[in-house]
């Protein structure tokens, strides 16, 4: 098995046969649709939310066909799967042995992580060449709006910038050598470039690590999310590094351009009918929309669409079903609607971690900690 | 920009709105412009543009406006029309492949009647060529091996499969612990950059590439090119071989060639047109949809396709006969391109010099031969073979050491 097979194989154990394959493609690759940003929440999966934005459609379907095969799933209906045991077998003896992504945040950090990343590298490259007196260079990073910020903040600096140097070199010391550190710094360190210095790649990386390039991608990710996370809960501690991720945090949450329209209606009080109406859409398209700036926006009360005690109701539900099946609930409170479930599903599990906690008795999260070091 | 220069501005899709505005605001404070055709279409980059008066135009990679498959890029053929609206200023048009068709289509495409020509021979008198003839992908790999084994680096190995690239690199990388990395358009930009860098550093003894690689690459001092495919045209195999040299010291190109090879640039080429109904669902559909890319995966097209058909739809009177017309002219092309191929086929199997053959498809005469010249005039390899070997580089420090390294 890969270890692109097992983040398939979790992501088809997670979704329980009620999602199309299609679904877990969307959700890897982070599509921003209604249905793909529901289905993060609804399935405990939203971790892996865009944590592999150029996998190919190539690459999934062989995969998943390797999957099939193997008889690691198999098929129920219209391309939707189960995990088999031997699938949830080898699922867990793969996780005995390789390296489980646990502070993967993908929905939380989605592309800020990346930003945060490409600041960094374009910032260590610079500070690198100054440091050798070397004025030209190639940006290792060729985003227009990274290069701003890295000019930015050096025309703040002015020639304060040596000290920053020592500063930053420190501060990338300790934070790889603080307690909670997930895992080798190899996987990060390496791929930072500077003066004469080019990083590694994460093909690089996994050949010198003997492991496949989605495994190294993923140690990858995991140190960057666990990083964004630490810093946060730290900034005194690291000055120059939360000043890198200073701003990218609270930027604006993206919706859907239609979500967008939708929302416009909904603060001016037209409800869910009146909307679809006003836009000549179907009720569910708006459903999905309500769905979304339910999730997007942590604020957003869903009282007026479900009641408090209707709510209570769905929940309970919910954790004692210990089952994300909408069909099953609706069974158990038959007079809430499909729309009213999902809501309270998406927003519970947004809102107090219970969602997590829920969700993550589904995940083999007890085997990170033993692979952790390996 | 790696040298000097500070009043410039690169306006392009990725500058940020604000930054935007602001520099076409501004336009007249820099000295230099740095534009896309595509960029150059829209109106109010034109406004901003005519509010300035431009000394010279420069029109770099002129040949896209010419050559059709991935290199094409609709937008360069209304730069003349763009040209004369500024008021026809002073123009330079710079290419790597001017061969007379395509300066016809350059001086046609930019309006230009009497251009003084600066043509420069095609002949890289310290380039050697090379073809070597295998019987069978087996044993084609395996010349590969050793070449890789004996001849100097840096270099480039051309290959016209993404999959291949990626397969032979892991292979040899192992077999032969050599510095090799593979690089095409199917990685990210930011892998992209790295390894290109890491070649220009020395930190890679071979990249192993798709046609992709190169382009903006200036690296002085790479020894050998090889074509592990037939490249699609003359142009491009002497764009790609045309890498090697560049300090002017020895290098050499070498061909792999097995008979029937040109089946793969011909099967791409039958892939590139789209059929008549593809083009009639384009007409149909091509406004009805939100992205080129919903676009592509309704009617079955390539993003290439779909580009020249975003073209022809603008610039292509769009009657009754719109679809026919264009299916024509596409054919058209395809016949051209057969050409091509064969031009290239010619130059693998030439029992004639084969610097003499480079030189008369791009309608050169002159007499080329000399020492190590090609194959065919007699060529020793030894040249081109390492003389030292290089230190194993296997070992990578660990990460405080490497952190130490940057700062
Ligand atoms: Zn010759």
């Amino acid at each position: 098995m890969t270890y692109l097979d097992a983040i398939l194989l979790t992501c088809f154990r997670l979704f329980n046969g009620d999602r199309s394959r299609s679904a877990i493609y969307h959700l890897l690759t982070g599509k921003k649709t209604s249905q793909t940003i529901q289905d993060a929440h609804l399935y405990g999966v939203s971790n892996l939310f865009q944590t592999l934005p150029a996998l190919s459609r190539f690459d999934f379907d062989s995969s998943c066909q390797k999957l099939m095969d193997d008889k690691l799933i198999f098929i129920i209906e219209n391309n939707r799967y189960k995990v088999t045991s031997e699938g949830e077998n080898q699922l867990e003896a793969y996780y005995e042995k390789h390296f489980f992504p646990l502070h993967v945040q993908g929905w939380n950090y989605q592309d800020r992580a990346m930003v945060f990343w490409k600041r960094l590298s374009l910032l260590v490259q610079t500070l690198s060449n100054i440091y050798h007196n070397e004025r030209y260079f190639y940006p290792v990073q060729r985003d227009p709006e990274i290069q701003y910020w890295v000019r930015g903040i050096f025309l703040t600096w002015g020639d304060r910038r040596n000290k920053k140097i020592k500063s930053l070199h420190s501060e990338l010391m300790q934070l790889c050598q603080c307690s909670g550190f997930p895992d080798r710094p190899d996987f990060f360190i390496h791929r930072l470039s500077g003066y004469r210095l080019i990083g590694m790649t994460t093909d690089q990386l996994a050949k010198h690590f003997k492991m496949d390039a989605a495994e190294a991608h993923f140690r990858f990710l995991n140190i960057v999310h666990f990083s964004i996370n630490h810093i946060q809960e730290n900034p005194v501690s690291y000055p120059l590094l939360n000043s890198v991720i200073e701003g990218i945090a609270q930027e604006k949450v993206i919706l859907t351009s239609s979500t967008e329209k939708t929302k416009e209606y909904v603060s001016r009080g037209f409800s869910l009918s009146d909307i679809a109406a006003a836009r000549k859409l179907k009720e569910s398209t708006i459903e999905d929309h309500i769905i979304e700036l339910a999730l997007m926006t942590p604020s957003f009360a869903i009282d007026r669409y479900v009641n408090e005690s209707l709510q209570e109701m769905i929940w309970s539900q919910a954790l004692n079903l210990n089952h994300k099946r909408l069909r099953e609930i609706k069974i158990h409170v038959p007079e809430a609607s499909y729309f009213q479930i999902r809501l309270v599903l998406v927003t519970r599990g947004r809102g107090d971690g219970k969602w997590k906690d829920y969700s993550s008795k589904n995940l083999a999260l007890n085997h990170s900690e033993k692979a952790k070091g390996k | 920009m790696v040298r000097g220069e500070k009043s410039v501005i690169a306006i392009n899709s990725f500058l940020p709105f604000k930054q935007k505005r602001y520099a076409l605001n501004h336009l007249h404070k820099y000295r230099f412009i740095f534009i896309s055709p595509e960029m150059l279409a829209l109106d109010e980059v034109k406004k901003a543009l005519l509010t300035c008066s431009i000394a010279l135009f420069v029109v770099d990679e002129a040949h896209c406006i010419s050559q059709w498959g991935p290199d094409f890029r609709p937008d360069y053929l209304s730069l003349g029309q763009i040209r004369e609206e500024l008021g026809s200023p002073v123009t330079l048009a710079l290419t790597a492949t001017a061969t007379p068709k395509i300066r016809e289509d350059i001086r046609t495409a930019l309006k230009m009647k009497t251009p003084d020509e600066w043509i420069y021979s095609v002949d890289r008198p310290n380039i050697s060529l090379k073809v070597e003839t295998a019987s069978s992908f087996t044993e084609k790999v395996h010349i590969l091996k050793q070449y890789i084994s004996t001849l100097k680096a840096p270099g480039i190995v051309y290959f016209s499969s993404k999959r291949l690239a990626d397969e032979l690199a892991d292979e040899i990388n192992s077999a032969l612990s050599k510095n090799i990395a593979s690089y095409h358009a199917g990685l990210d930009q930011e892998q992209r950059i790295l390894i290109q860098q890491q070649f220009l550093h020395n930190q890679l003894e071979w990249v192993f590439a798709t046609s992709a690689f190169g382009m903006g690459v200036n690296k002085e001092n790479i020894r050998t090119v090889i074509h592990f495919h037939l490249p699609s045209s003359m142009e491009s195999f002497v764009q790609e071989i045309g890498r090697a040299g560049r300090d002017n010291k020895k290098s050499i190109s070498i061909l792999l060639y097995s008979k029937g090879d040109e089946q793969i640039p011909i099967n791409l080429l039958e892939l590139e047109r789209p059929s008549l109904r593809q083009i009639n669902d384009f007409k149909k559909w091509h406004r009805k949809v939100d992205t080129p890319a919903d676009l592509e995966e309704k009617i079955g097209i390539t993003d290439i396709q779909n580009r020249v058909l975003q073209y022809y739809i603008s610039h292509e009177r769009n009657d009754q006969y719109w679809a026919d017309t264009v299916f024509n002219k596409m054919t058209d092309r395809l016949t051209e391109k057969y050409v091509k191929i064969s031009q290239i086929v010619a130059y693998a199997a030439s029992p004639v010099c084969r610097r003499r053959m480079v030189a008369e498809s791009f309608y050169e005469t002159k007499e080329l031969q000399q020492p190590q010249c090609c194959d065919i005039c007699g060529l020793h390899l030894k040249e081109f073979e390492m003389d030292e070997v290089f230190e194993d580089k296997e070992n990578i420090a660990d990460w405080k050491e490497r952190l130490a390294l940057l700062f």
